[in-house]
C-alpha cells in the first residue's frame, strides 16, 4: 500500500532523508521513532507529496506521490501533531467542510456518527473549535479519515500532548481503523504508545532507518533499551 | 469545475465569522456615509449659491441702473456683471472632482473677457489641502485597502496555522479549493460595493439612469481590478506579512506616489506660459491703446463689426465706442494665446488620460469625474460657454452704446440669458478598457503563478 524506494531528501548538502526503503501493508501500522531530526517528519512529508524528493520515489497504492501528487489525496488522510483546522466552525462543521472537499456528501446524523465512531462526545459537536482541547481535535482529525475512507493514514506526533487516557483512546481507534484495512504510518516520540499499537516499529537516525522490528518480537523496555542504543 | 455549495457555505461562514470583516466592513460604511454627506455638503452649497444667482443679478442690474439714471448706457455699462453658472450634475455629488477648485459661479462685465475668465472667489487652502472625502474618495481609495485587508492572508494564513496541510490532503481538487476561498471573498467584496453604491445612490438621490449604471460599472470593475492585484500577490505563495507589506506598498504607489509623479511629468512635459501671457498681452493690448491713435484700434474692431462704423468717434477726446473697443482690442491681441492655452489644457487632459492607461487609479478617478463632469474638461467647456456670452452682452449693449442712448431708454433685463452648458456624456470607453486589460493581465499572471507555486509539486511551506 505505502512504499519507498531509495527515498532521499536534501537541503543543499543536508541530508534529511538518505535511501529509505520501506513497505507498509493493508491493515499495518507501522511507527516511526527517532529524536528530532532524525528523518520521520521528513518521511511523511514526502508521502503526502508536501516535500519534492531529491532521488527516490514514494508510492500509495502504486502510484508515484511525485508524478500524482493529486490522485494520491484520493487515498489518504492527515493527522499532524495538532490537527489544525477552522476554529470558527464548529467540530460538525469542520468535519462536513473537509469531507465535502474530499468529495463526499453526509448527512448531519452520518457526520455526527462519524464524530461519535472518533471518540467525540455529542455535546461537543456544535461547539466552536476554538473551544477544542487537543484531544477532541484529534478525533476530528480522525472523524475526516474516517469519513474520506482513507486506505492510508499518516500519522506525524498524533498523541504529544495528549494526556494518557485521550492517548489510549486514540491509540483503540488506529487499531480499529488498522483490522479495517487501513495502512498507518506513525511518527512519534512515544516508544511505549508505539510498542503498543504498531504491527513494526522502525528506530531512525540522521535520516537513515537503521533498524525494523516487529512490535511483537520485543518488549517495551527491551525496546527502549534498542532505542537508546540506536539514537 | 465543480461547485460545492457546502464547501461554498462553510468557507463563507467562516470567513464572516472572522473579525475582520465586520470590522472593515463597518469602517468602510461609516467613511462612506461621512463621504456621501460630505459629497452633499459641497454641491448643495454650490447649488444653493447659484440657485440665488437670479435674484442677487436682477438686485444688482436695478441698483447699476438706479445709480445710471441721467447717464448714457455707454457709462452705466461699464459697472454692472452679468453672472454666469455651471451647475452641477446629479453625479458631482458622487465625485465632486475638480469642482471646488474651479469657479461654479462666475460674473463677467462688457471688459475684455480672458483677465474675468479666471477671476474667482479665493478658495479656503486648508480645505483644499484636506482634499474631499467624497463617494469616490471611498470607492477608489478606501475600498481597496479594505480589498487589501480581505485577501492578504487567503492561504497564507492557512499555511501558517497548519490549516493548509488539512486542505491539501482533504482536497480532491487544490484549484477548487482555492478557487472557492477567492469566490467567497469576492462575492463579500461585490455584496458590499453594492450596497455601498445602493446607500449613495439613495442619500445622494441619483438618478436611476445611464450615467448612474456607468459609475457602478466604473466602481465594480475598479475593485475587481484591486480583487485580481492582490490575488497575484497572494498567488506567490509568501506569508501573510510580506502579502501585507506588498499590497499596502502597490496601494501607495497607485494612489499616493503614481499620481503625484504623473501630475509633475504632465505639467513639465506641456507647460502652459499661455496662461499668464493670455492675462499680460490682453491687459497690454487695452492699456496701452490709451496712448496711442483711436483710429487702428476701431479699425481693429470694424473688422469685426462693420456696421458702427458710420457712428463717429472723435480722435481728440473719450468716447464710450472707442473705450469698448479698447478693450475688445485686448481681447484680440491675447486670442491666439488664449486659444493655445485651452489647447494645451486640452492636451494636458489628453496626456493624462493616455498614463491612466498605466494606472487603473488614475483611469477610475478620471472616468467618475468625466461621467459626474467635474473633470477639466468640464470646466473648459464651462468657460467657453461664458466666452460666448460674453460676446452676446457685448453685441447686445454695443448698439446703445454708440448710438448714445440714456440709461432708463433701454430694458436692462432684456440682455441674452447665459445658458450654461448642459450634462455632456464623455466617451469612458478607453478608461473601462484599461481597467479590464489590467484585470485580465493579472487573472493570467495570477493563474500561471497559483500552477507553479500551489498546483504543481514543491516544497510546502513549514513541511
Amino acid at each position: 500500500m505505502l512504499e519507498a524506494k531509495n527515498l532521499t531528501k536534501k537541503y543543499g548538502s543536508y541530508t534529511a532523508l538518505n535511501k529509505l526503503n520501506l513497505t507498509i501493508q493493508e491493515g499495518e501500522i507501522f511507527a516511526l521513532l527517532g529524536q528530532n531530526g532524525a528523518g520521520k517528519t521528513t518521511t511523511i512529508n514526502l508521502f503526502l507529496g508536501f516535500l519534492e524528493p531529491t532521488e527516490g520515489s514514494a508510492t500509495i497504492n502504486g502510484v508515484s506521490v511525485a508524478e500524482y501528487p493529486q490522485e494520491i489525496k484520493k487515498y489518504l488522510a492527515y493527522i499532524p501533531e495538532t490537527v489544525m483546522i477552522y476554529p470558527n466552525l464548529t467540530g460538525i462543521e469542520n468535519l462536513q467542510y473537509f469531507s465535502s472537499l474530499a468529495g463526499f456528501d453526509y448527512s448531519k446524523k452520518e457526520l455526527a456518527d462519524l464524530l461519535s465512531r472518533a471518540g467525540l462526545q455529542s455535546q461537543a459537536f456544535e461547539q466552536r473549535l476554538s473551544g477544542y482541547s487537543k484531544g477532541m481535535r484529534q478525533k476530528v482529525g480522525i472523524a475526516i479519515a474516517i469519513a474520506k475512507k482513507a486506505k492510508v493514514l499518516l500519522l506525524d506526533e498524533p498523541t504529544s500532548g495528549l494526556d494518557p487516557k485521550a492517548s489510549n483512546e486514540f491509540s483503540e481507534i488506529l487499531k480499529k481503523l488498522a483490522a479495517q484495512g487501513t495502512a498507518i504510518l506513525m511518527a512519534t516520540h512515544d516508544i511505549f504508545r508505539a510498542k503498543e499499537v504498531a504491527t513494526r516499529i522502525g528506530i531512525m537516525k540522521e535520516g537513515n532507518l537503521q533498524s525494523v522490528i516487529n512490535a511483537g518480537d520485543i518488549s517495551a523496555n527491551e525496546l527502549e533499551a534498542l532505542y537508546l542504543k540506536t539514537v | 469545475m465543480k461547485i460545492n455549495q457546502k464547501v461554498l457555505f462553510l468557507e463563507t461562514r467562516n470567513f464572516l465569522l472572522g473579525k475582520t470583516v465586520l470590522i472593515g466592513a463597518i469602517c468602510l460604511i461609516l467613511f462612506g456615509i461621512y463621504g456621501f454627506y460630505h459629497g452633499s455638503q459641497v454641491i448643495d452649497r454650490q447649488q444653493k449659491t447659484i440657485g440665488s444667482v437670479p435674484l442677487v443679478q436682477k438686485n444688482h442690474l436695478q441698483q447699476i441702473v438706479a445709480h445710471g439714471k441721467g447717464k448714457m448706457v455707454g457709462t452705466t455699462a461699464y459697472y454692472p456683471f452679468f453672472y454666469t453658472a455651471n451647475p452641477a450634475s446629479p453625479w458631482a455629488k458622487f465625485s465632486i472632482g475638480q469642482r471646488d477648485i474651479n469657479p461654479f459661479t462666475l460674473k463677467v462685465k462688457m471688459l475684455a473677457i480672458e483677465g474675468q475668465l479666471y477671476d474667482s472667489e479665493l478658495t479656503n487652502p486648508l480645505t483644499l489641502l484636506v482634499g474631499n472625502l467624497d463617494a469616490s474618495f471611498v470607492f477608489i481609495f478606501l475600498f481597496p485597502l479594505l480589498i487589501i485587508a480581505f485577501m492578504y492572508n487567503v492561504i497564507s494564513e492557512e499555511q501558517e496555522n497548519g490549516v493548509w496541510k488539512m486542505v491539501l490532503t482533504s482536497s480532491e481538487s487544490i484549484s477548487e479549493a482555492i478557487l472557492n476561498k477567492l469566490f467567497v471573498r469576492l462575492a463579500i467584496i461585490f455584496i458590499i460595493s453594492i450596497v455601498l453604491f445602493l446607500a449613495s445612490v439613495l442619500y445622494l438621490k441619483l438618478p436611476l439612469s445611464f450615467p448612474t449604471f456607468r459609475i457602478w460599472l466604473v466602481t465594480t470593475l475598479y475593485l475587481f481590478f484591486w480583487f485580481v492585484l492582490s490575488v497575484i500577490v497572494i498567488s506567490a505563495g509568501k506569508s501573510s506579512s510580506f502579502n501585507a507589506t506588498v499590497l499596502v506598498s502597490i496601494w501607495i504607489f497607485l494612489c499616493i506616489l503614481f499620481p503625484g509623479i504623473a501630475n509633475v511629468f504632465v505639467n513639465n512635459s506641456i507647460p502652459v506660459p499661455e496662461a499668464a501671457e493670455t492675462a499680460i498681452k490682453q491687459r497690454e493690448g487695452y492699456h496701452e491703446k490709451w496712448d496711442q491713435p483711436k483710429k487702428p484700434t476701431m479699425e481693429k474692431f470694424y473688422a469685426a463689426y462693420p456696421q458702427y462704423r458710420k457712428y463717429p468717434v472723435p480722435e481728440d477726446k473719450y468716447s464710450p465706442g472707442w473705450y469698448y473697443a479698447m478693450q475688445f482690442s485686448g481681447d484680440l491681441e491675447s486670442a491666439n494665446s488664449s486659444e493655445k492655452l485651452f489647447q494645451k489644457l486640452d492636451q494636458r487632459q489628453e496626456l493624462s488620460e493616455n498614463i491612466a492607461g498605466f494606472n487603473p487609479v488614475i483611469a477610475a478617478q478620471q472616468l467618475l469625474n468625466k461621467i459626474a463632469n467635474t473633470d477639466l474638461t468640464s470646466h473648459i467647456r464651462h468657460l467657453k460657454s461664458v466666452k460666448t456670452h460674453h460676446k452676446q452682452i457685448r453685441e447686445y449693449f454695443y448698439p446703445f452704446i454708440f448710438v448714445e442712448t440714456p440709461t432708463e431708454d433701454i430694458r436692462w433685463d432684456s440682455y441674452p440669458a447665459y445658458k450654461p452648458e448642459s450634462y455632456f456624456a464623455d466617451s469612458i470607453t478607453n478608461g473601462i478598457l484599461a481597467i479590464i486589460l489590467w484585470s485580465a493581465l493579472g487573472l493570467v499572471i495570477s493563474y500561471l503563478m497559483f500552477q507553479r507555486n500551489f498546483i504543481q509539486i514543491k516544497d510546502t511551506q513549514n513541511a
